[in-house]
């Protein structure tokens, strides 16, 4: 009997905190962070004879989430009511566009397990409105026994994208790849920042397996992940689970699990699924979008993050690891760009930027937004390194002293003493003169044979070294000193 | 398409109503009558219709990306009776538990 194989079979959905000041439904601010309930009005607290009035903005960050993600954009989309009870839900049902969305059919790529490029087919972007936050905890803060939830509703109404993939994603790796490139692209958009540590993306997994025999397990909805590491050990774990379910002849039920970190489990979700019931918002007509709106917003969609690191790549030579590493903060690829367009060749400059302006960011916490250098000054630094005006030593001392104090490159360069193009010829001769002088009894040691084994001359060459900061060639100040002691 | 007085029961449930027996015969049966005549559009042929949603044809109207803060959060929140400090409360619920 042939070993049995499985495939998984893994459909992801993902929510995004799209970028707005105010929410989707009513002028309250969109910050989360504020005292609890004070970011809150009538519209985003459900009160009786109230009426929804959509944002313009979030509809155009929509349009560009669904670009990012290579949808297109449908000319005309409605809002409905998806009633449950929950607290955190003050009207009793929340507004999603769910079956007529504002853009469909998209994909993202992908590597697949040999390497090679795949698509996962995008189904949808759907906009709709979070709820509000839950906070659990006794009055002197346990956890356990606590017998109260307290709701903050400042979360109630601000946007959110809700991403649908097609079950195209076959492994926990592929799985990270859809999001973080998902992410990547989004950010580039500008729709949204999607800061993972806020909270500004949450993701559920949809897990079915294939067995080789024709079996088909059940599809599984694992919710709970915040993590991208998260993601990627809960679908592993769902894997591992449902496949011994199916080894051992048992059958995988069909439910939701939630995503324990700690534990590193998923367990079946004791809370009681709602019925979900759907109907058109009625206070929200169609929202129509012309061609000419699309046009514009679309005017807007910058390069993608992918699409410049192979620009790097293919026009400029720069190394793929390298590129990939610019091109995924939109930031830094403008910084980097600005060095290529002050006159640095790409290569270097994406390495100068690679490691050195990141290793600075790293140490201080900081984003290149921070960073007090201008790209024309890093190009000008790289650039004289290319030239050999400045060894790469000198280079690294110079950058690193313009880093830490704000210097000009100017100021750098004569604060560490260096003379650009180093020291040979008539001052280098000076400066092994007087080091000579300086030093009359080794110099009779050497003119007297005792130094067979060339070791005082080596000292001798040494002291001169010092004494240029390192700015002479060895070669050069070797030669010079040997012909001097004659 | 029929209802059992078990469905429209859950049904009243979810609506947080508690039906006594002779309230939940009369409606099932006012639903079920309901649900008959909407049966009869079956005899339409409505592939090629849109589902029809608003009487008028209106565009949704749509407002700028402005914060005007509400007056009054205060006043919202007295609304209920089980508040602490500026929080809501409601019985514990903890999810995935």
């Amino acid at each position: 009997m042939p070993e049995l194989t499985f495939t998984p079979v893994i459909g992801i959905e993902i929510h995004i905190r799209l970028k707005s000041d105010s929410k989707l439904f009513c002028s309250c601010s969109t910050n989360t962070d504020a005292a609890p309930n004070t970011n809150i009005c009538p519209v985003c607290m459900g009160l009786p004879g109230t009426l929804p009035h959509l944002n313009h903005r979030v509809v155009e960050q929509g349009m560009l989430a669904g670009f990012a993600l290579n949808c297109g954009i449908r000319p005309k989309s409605l809002f409905f009511r998806k009633s449950y009870f929950y607290p955190d839900l003050p009207k009793g049902h929340q507004i999603s566009q769910c079956d007529l969305p504002i853009t469909t059919s998209g994909y993202i790529e992908v590597h697949d397990a040999e390497g090679k490029l795949k698509k996962i087919r995008v189904h949808h972007l759907h906009l709709e409105e979070d709820v509000g936050s839950l906070h659990h905890s006794a009055s002197d803060g346990r956890l356990e026994g606590a017998d109260t939830s307290y709701v903050d509703y400042n979360r109630s109404g601000t946007p959110l994208a809700e991403i649908v993939s097609e079950p195209d994603v076959a492994s926990a790796a592929e799985a990270v790849e859809y999001v973080m490139t998902l992410r990547r692209r989004v950010i580039y958009s500008g729709a949204s920042d999607v800061e993972l540590e806020k909270g500004m993306m949450r993701f559920d997994a949809n897990v079915s397996m294939k067995c080789s025999d024709g079996r088909w397990g059940h599809k599984v909805e694992v919710k709970n992940m915040n993590s991208f590491k998260a993601l990627e050990r809960a679908i592993e774990y769902e894997i591992k689970r449902q496949k011994k379910i199916m080894l051992q002849g048992g059958e995988v039920m069909q439910e939701t699990r939630h995503w324990n970190d700690a534990k590193g489990v998923t367990s079946a979700s004791r809370v009681k699924e709602f019925y979900r019931k759907f109907i058109v918002e009625p206070d929200l007509p169609p929202l129509f979008i012309s061609q000419e709106w699309i046009d514009r917003v679309a005017a807007r969609m910058p390069e993608m993050p992918d699409v410049r690191a192979n620009r790097y790549v293919n026009e400029w030579g720069v190394p793929q690891e390298v590129a990939d590493v610019l091109t995924d903060d939109k930031n830094l690829a403008d910084y980097f760009e600005a060095c290529v367009k002050a006159g640095a060749n790409p290569v270097r400059a994406a390495h100068w930027v690679r490691t050195e302006v990141l290793r600075v960011l790293n140490e201080r916490g900081q984003k290149i937004q921070d960073f007090a250098m201008r790209p024309e000054v890093l190009a000008e630094v790289v650039k004289r390194v290319d030239d050999g005006k400045l060894s790469t030593t000198q280079g690294k001392e110079v950058f690193d002293h313009m880093a830490a104090n704000n210097s000009s490159l100017d100021e750098a360069i004569s604060a560490l003493g260096i003379t650009e193009g180093g020291v040979a010829g008539s001052a280098l001769n000076e400066i092994i003169a007087r080091v000579i002088s300086e030093n009359p009894d080794v110099l009779e040691e050497i003119r007297s044979g005792k130094d067979k084994k060339g070791k005082k001359l080596k000292f001798l060459q040494g002291l001169v070294m010092k004494e240029t900061k390192g700015q002479a060639k060895p070669q050069e100040v070797a030669e010079a000193v040997a012909e001097a002691v004659k | 398409m029929k209802l059992t007085s078990e469905q429209v029961n859950d049904i009243a449930l979810e609506s947080r109503l508690l039906l006594t027996e002779q309230e939940l015969a009369g409606a099932t049966r006012y639903i079920n009558n309901f649900l008959d005549m909407l049966d009869r559009f079956k005899e339409l042929d409505l592939k090629d219709v849109e589902p029809f949603s608003f009487a008028e044809a209106i565009a949704c109207p749509l407002r700028d990306d402005k914060v005007i803060a509400f007056a009054d959060t205060e006043a919202i929140l007295h609304e209920s009776a089980h508040v602490d400090g500026s929080y809501f409360k409601v019985p514990r619920i903890m999810e995935g538990e």
